[in-house]
C-alpha cells in the first residue's frame, strides 16, 4: 500500500459522499464528525500511533498520513457544506418568490397614450 | 389590440437596465401583450422609468438571478390565467414582431415549446458578432451533451410556452445556466419542441450589457456542479 493509493482512492470516496449527501442522512454525518474527533484525541495523547499506522498504509511518517488524510477530509467536508448551501438557497429563492408574487402588482389599468 | 392578446405574458426579467425597459416594453404594450416586469432587485431608477405603464410589475427584495426572476415571472403569470407564456430579454434584443411566429406553433397545437434560433437565416446570423458565433456553437455541443437536445442555438433568451408547458418546467438555476436547465426540463416532461428564427439586435447597449465570455465558463462550471450534488 502506498501513499498514491489514497489519492487514487478519492474519487470512490467521492461518490459514496454524493450518495450519503442525497440521501441527506444526518446520523452517518454526526458520527463521522464524532469518529474524526476521536481520532484527533487518541493521536494527541499517543503520538506515535500515527506511525505505527503510516508504516501499516505504506506512508512513511506519521506527519504525512495526517496531512494526506486531512487533505481528503478538507475536501469531503467542502462538498457536504456547499449542497448543503444550495439548499438553503433554493429555500431562500422560495421564501423571497412566495413574497415578491404576493407583492407584485397591475401598475396601471389603462392603455397609455 | 386583439384581446387574444391579453392572455399571452410576456415575461422581462429586469436587472439594471433603466436606459433600455421603457423601450423594450413600450411595443409589447402597444401590441395588446400582458407585460410582466420582474425587477432583479435593480439598484437604478428602472421602477421610475415604468411606473406610467400599465405592466405587472414584480421586485425580488434582493438579486437573485435571471433564472430566479424567470420563474417568478411564470409562476405570477400562470396565477394570473396566463395562456401562452413568453421570455423576452430586457435590453432590446428582441424584436416583439417574433412573437406572433413564435406563437404560431402553439396555437395550432404542433409544439408545446418555441425557442428562438439566430442560425436559421442567415441574415440573423450575419447580426451576430463573430466571436458570439463561435462561442455559440460551443455552447451548442456542451448543451447537446449536457441535456440530449441538440438545437441550432444556445442561450437564445426568446422563449414561448404553451401554459401546461409552463406548468411542467420549474426552473432551479438562478443564474445563467437557467438555459441549460429548461432544455433538460423540457426533455423530462417529454414536450414537444421547435425552434423558429429571430432577429437578434446587437447594439452596443446590448453588447456591454450582456454576457461576457467569461460568463460561459462559470456557467460550465455551474453546470458541472448541479451534476455533482
Amino acid at each position: 500500500m502506498t501513499p498514491i493509493k489514497i489519492l487514487l482512492a478519492l474519487p470512490l470516496v467521492l461518490i459514496i459522499l454524493q450518495f450519503l449527501t442525497r440521501l441527506n442522512d444526518k446520523t452517518v454525518y454526526r458520527i463521522s464528525l464524532i469518529f474524526v474527533a476521536l481520532v484527533g484525541i487518541c493521536l494527541i495523547l499517543f503520538p506515535d500511533i500515527s506511525n505505527i499506522i503510516a508504516n501499516k498504509l505504506g506512508v512513511g511518517r506519521g506527519t504525512d498520513l495526517v496531512l494526506y488524510v486531512g487533505a481528503v477530509i478538507f475536501f469531503i467536508s467542502l462538498i457536504v457544506l456547499s449542497s448543503k448551501l444550495k439548499k438553503i438557497e433554493e429555500t431562500q429563492t422560495e421564501i423571497i418568490r412566495q413574497m415578491t408574487i404576493e407583492q407584485g402588482r397591475k401598475l396601471k389599468a389603462a392603455p397609455q397614450a | 389590440m386583439s384581446s387574444s392578446n391579453a392572455s399571452v405574458f410576456v415575461v422581462v426579467p429586469t436587472y439594471n437596465e433603466a436606459p433600455a425597459l421603457r423601450k423594450t416594453i413600450l411595443p409589447l404594450i402597444y401590441s395588446g401583450y400582458s407585460v410582466v416586469v420582474v425587477d432583479d432587485c435593480s439598484a437604478d431608477n428602472t421602477f421610475d422609468t415604468i411606473q406610467d405603464l400599465s405592466v405587472h410589475y414584480l421586485r425580488h427584495p434582493i438579486n437573485l438571478g435571471q433564472g430566479a426572476a424567470l420563474q417568478t415571472g411564470m409562476t405570477y403569470a400562470l396565477a394570473q390565467g396566463a395562456e401562452y407564456l413568453v421570455h423576452f430579454d430586457a435590453d432590446g434584443q428582441h424584436n416583439y414582431r417574433d412573437i406572433d411566429s413564435m406563437l404560431a406553433p402553439l396555437t395550432v397545437g404542433t409544439a408545446d415549446v418555441v425557442i428562438g434560433t439566430r442560425f436559421q437565416r442567415p441574415e440573423d446570423v450575419q447580426a451576430v458578432p463573430a466571436s458570439r458565433r463561435l462561442l455559440l456553437k460551443v455552447a451548442v455541443v456542451v448543451n447537446g451533451l449536457l441535456t440530449g437536445m441538440w438545437l441550432s442555438d444556445a442561450h437564445n433568451g426568446f422563449r414561448a410556452f404553451t401554459r401546461s408547458a409552463a406548468q411542467a418546467i420549474q426552473i432551479t438555476e438562478n443564474r445563467m445556466a437557467h438555459a441549460t436547465e429548461i432544455l433538460s426540463l423540457i426533455r423530462q416532461a417529454k414536450l414537444r419542441l421547435v425552434e423558429k428564427p429571430v432577429h437578434i439586435v446587437y447594439s452596443d447597449y446590448s453588447k456591454a450589457k450582456g454576457q461576457s465570455s467569461l460568463n460561459s465558463f462559470h456557467i460550465l462550471i455551474d453546470l458541472i456542479l448541479r451534476r455533482i450534488l
